[in-house]
């Protein structure tokens, strides 16, 4: 078995935060953060196979990390899942804008976050195995 | 008039007016003389006789004496003799001769003395002398110088005496039918005047009544007549009436209605022919009710028909010729000239009448259209005045015309001030012109958004511009009504963050509730776990209990339904710890100070809800003090309340929104704020228990350096 990945997850609500802690842990290798800017500091220090923000947060707001770790060349290529309890199509366009890679409206079913988390890593797998066959 | 100058009828002339006798007793006097004969002229009625021109001395003295004088007048014609005669006087039996001519059919006699008389002897004096008392020898002297003309000689005077006579008498007609024609002229005119009399009443007054009346007075003063009337008929009864009446009868005469066809007046209403009757006795037509009712006696009639155009309104009637005679045909043509101004009178009265009335009932429409219009006028301008938009109405010349109350506020200028000028030197907002302009060109109605600055605050404006439009179809100016919708806008913009809010706060504890509890459906896990999930999702539950209960107690509120107290005696201090208790473990960046007494007085107060204001502000000063710090909580006793406050040292709030974070829905617009989930609504809850509990609540805050919220609650004793 391959390296155990990595997931930053990053939500005000410690209760949501627990959740997805405990929905996602026992695949992947979870850390967690409480806003925006602990969850860039968090994503630097790891470097992550994957991103999930809450959107509303004090100090930094899900979207704008996402902006700021998809203009950072290191973390860019990170895949984003965008989790938010707003299901407005607005916020929904916001997300894309900013250059997540998916959405999840809150609340979430585990078995569908893990779903959409297992999808975002076979295409990842896909595309690097395409990228590895051009080098050759 | 032809008719009028041909020679008059014998039984026409009234002789004695028409034979100048002064004249002919002149001529009478100096032929007497001249031919030394004695002359008296007597009508065969005795009706006119002159006196006897007489120079002889003979005579004087007879006449001289009382008997004398008396019996010389009775020197007489025989009656019933023809033809020429001789007599004798009856004083001194001298013979006259007596020459007869007719004078219109009636004779008269001229008497010519003295015959020669040879007979007549000296025992005749005698006699005379005595029976007459004259002294006999001047009589005898006198009759010695008495001319006595001889038969012949006399009878050839007489011819030429009656000669004289005649031309005397034929002058004396001549003179007389030049005096009635002038007369007759002088009545013409005097009708022609009355004519032009009426025609010139006609035009100078407007009452009919005065104006008939005038115009028959001058009929009965012209046909020199009794009365005179004008009837009117009734359509609608088929009757004649009285209109005007004249004369002595006047106040009887008004009462009586005549049938159509009834009585003269009547016949000529029916026939339309005017009608002369001399004689209304021998006339079947007359009705004689009329003046056995008025107790007057009608003689003579003229009527004549009353028309106006070719149509038969009335008649008018002349009566009773002054005098007794009767009237004259002719006086027909004038009354009919007269009735015809009448009508003239009648038509141009009534059409005035109508005119007038006509105009009348327009000048009232017109007041009272005026009044409702002034009414109508203040109401809409009251209305217009009280009305909470604002209104601006300009002319097709862009000038302003009318703004009330609000518009001056708005706009900051005055209607005294503004009202007559153009719209563009006083209305700055170029937005504002343009549509008025654009109003009155398109002259169709245009809505819009208007956004201008009032004070240092940007105000949106619903303005709705219309186009006056005037009877032409053109544009007479244009209205504008600004409604003020920036607190309706914000309340629509909070109301709609409130909903995302609520959404957002709801799904918060559903998203733990619905991932732990698929997690312990589907994983296999230990029981310690599944009891860390279940606390988990039970905490989550009692969370979203609470924020649904806040949304029902502000619908509550909001439906003024209320909400009720339940008081119970409680120790305000024994609340704050039990709430102090819940909250101390529940961050760690924050720390719970508490400065309150071991315990107070109890107060009535409902324990649940004052455990809501409490959990409310210390929940918000943890969540609006992200950063951590101290929470002091702090109770004080003072007079009549307790003062309970709760101090946080986070973001704060800018002075501007300090009185406004009681309002529902109402976040603080900051950055700062919106990366913090609320409602907006527990707040107002707060404040609503506490006003229900006759308390208040008041915040105090700086910018960065935190908020400080105090409430107080009456000290409210059980009974």
């Amino acid at each position: 078995m391959a390296e155990e990945k990595k997931v930053v997850v990053a939500d005000d609500e410690p209760f949501i935060l627990s959740a997805l802690q405990d929905t996602l842990s026992e695949d992947y290798k979870v850390y967690t953060a409480t806003n925006g800017k602990e969850a860039i500091k968090m994503v630097e220090k790891v470097m992550p196979d994957l991103i999930i923000l809450d959107v509303m947060m004090p100090e930094m707001d899900g979207l704008e990390a996402c902006k700021v770790l998809k203009r950072n060349a290191a973390t860019g290529n990170i895949p984003i899942i965008i989790l938010t309890a707003k299901g407005q199509i607005t916020d929904i366009e916001k997300g894309f804008k900013s250059g997540a890679d998916a959405y999840i409206v809150k609340p979430f079913s585990p078995a569908r976050l893990i779903e959409k988390v297992e999808e975002i890593f076979e295409k990842v797998e896909m595309r690097r195995k395409i990228q590895d066959k051009k080098k050759d | 008039m032809a008719e009028e100058t041909k020679p008059l009828k014998k039984e026409e002339i009234d002789y004695t007016k028409v034979f100048n006798i002064k004249v002919w007793e002149g001529i009478q006097y100096k032929l007497a003389k001249v031919l030394g004969v004695t002359i008296k002229v007597i009508s065969e009625d005795n009706k006119i006789e002159t006196d006897e021109s007489n120079f002889h001395e003979f005579c004087s003295l007879i006449r001289g004496t009382e008997k004398g004088a008396a019996s010389c007048k009775e020197l007489r014609v025989v009656e019933g003799q023809t033809g020429a005669q001789f007599i004798k006087c009856k004083s001194a039996g001298l013979t006259h001769y007596c020459a007869s001519t007719y004078f219109y059919g009636k004779k008269f006699n001229i008497l010519i003395g003295i015959k020669d008389d040879p007979d007549y002897d000296k025992s005749a004096i005698q006699q005379i002398s005595r029976d007459f008392k004259v002294d006999r020898e001047k009589l005898e002297k006198a009759y010695k110088s008495l001319s006595q003309v001889s038969e012949e000689k006399l009878i050839n005077l007489a011819d030429l005496i009656l000669d004289l006579f005649n031309i005397v008498v034929e002058l004396s007609v001549q003179e007389f039918t030049t005096h009635l024609a002038n007369k007759e002229k002088e009545e013409e005119i005097s009708k022609m005047s009355a004519l032009m009399e009426a025609s010139i009443v006609i035009n100078s007054t407007r009452n009919l009544q005065q104006l008939l009346r005038i115009i028959m007075q001058s009929a009965e003063r012209v046909m020199q007549a009794e009365a005179s009337s004008v009837f009117l008929i009734d359509s609608e009864r088929n009757e004649l009436y009285f209109e005007i009446a004249t004369g002595p009868k006047e106040r009887e005469v008004r009462e009586i209605r005549l049938k159509m066809g009834e009585g003269i007046a009547g016949w000529v209403a029916y026939t339309g022919e005017s009608l002369l009757v001399p004689d209304v006795s021998k006339d079947p037509r007359f009705a004689r009710r009329v003046d056995a009712q008025t107790h007057y006696i009608t003689k003579s009639v003229i009527c004549v028909p009353l028309k106006v155009r070719n149509q038969i309104i009335g008649v008018v009637q002349v009566l009773n010729k002054i005098g007794g005679t009767s009237f004259s045909k002719t006086e027909i043509k004038f009354l009919e000239a007269l009735a015809s101004q009448a009508a003239i009178a009648i038509e141009n009265t009534n059409l005035y009448e109508h005119l007038e009335e006509r105009a009348e009932q327009l000048n009232k429409e017109l007041k009272e259209v005026n009044i409702n219009l002034a009414i109508e006028k203040r109401r809409i301008e009251s209305m217009v005045q009280s009305m909470q938009d604002a209104v601006l109405a300009i002319d097709k010349d862009k000038k302003i015309t009318m703004l009330n109350r609000i518009a001056e506020k708005i706009f900051n200028i005055y209607a005294g001030d503004s009202t007559g000028k153009p719209v563009s030197e006083y209305i700055k907002n170029k937005e504002i012109v343009d549509k008025f302009n654009m109003v009155l060109v398109e002259k169709s109605s245009a809505v819009g958004e208007v956004k201008f600055m009032l004070g240092n605050k940007e105000h949106i404006f619903a303005a709705v511009f219309a186009p006056i439009i005037s009877e032409g179809k053109e544009a007479a100016g244009s209205v504008a009504v600004l409604r003020d919708v920036t607190d309706i806008k914000e309340l629509d913009k909070m109301k709609s963050e409130f909903l995302n809010m609520v959404s957002h706060e709801l799904r918060t504890p559903l998203t733990p509730i619905q991932a732990y509890s698929e997690l312990m459906m589907t994983r296999k896990m230990e029981e310690e776990k599944i009891k860390d999930y279940a606390g988990i999702i039970n905490k989550e539950t009692q969370r979203l209990g609470a924020l649904i209960g806040d949304l029902l107690d502000l619908s509550r509120v909001e439906a003024g339904k209320g909400l009720s107290l339940e008081l119970e005696e409680v120790d305000p201090v024994e609340i704050i710890r039990a709430v102090y208790d819940t909250f101390r473990n529940s961050s760690s960046k924050h720390k719970f100070i508490l400065t309150i007494p071991e315990k107070s007085e109890k107060i009535m107060i409902d324990r649940n809800k004052i455990i809501q204001v409490m959990t409310n502000l210390l929940s918000n000063a943890v969540k609006y003090s992200p950063d951590g710090g101290n929470i002091t909580i702090h109770f004080e006793d003072k007079g009549n309340r307790v003062y309970i406050s709760v101090k946080d040292e986070g973001i704060g709030i800018a002075k501007e929104h300090l009185d406004k974070v009681f309002d529902k829905f109402y976040r603080v617009p900051s950055d700062a704020i919106k990366k913090i989930s609320g409602t907006g609504i527990g707040l107002t809850i707060v404040k609503y228990i506490l006003e229900l509990h006759n308390g208040g609540i008041a915040v105090e805050s700086e910018e960065g350096k935190g908020s400080t919220f105090v409430f107080y609650l009456p000290k409210v004793k059980p009974i």
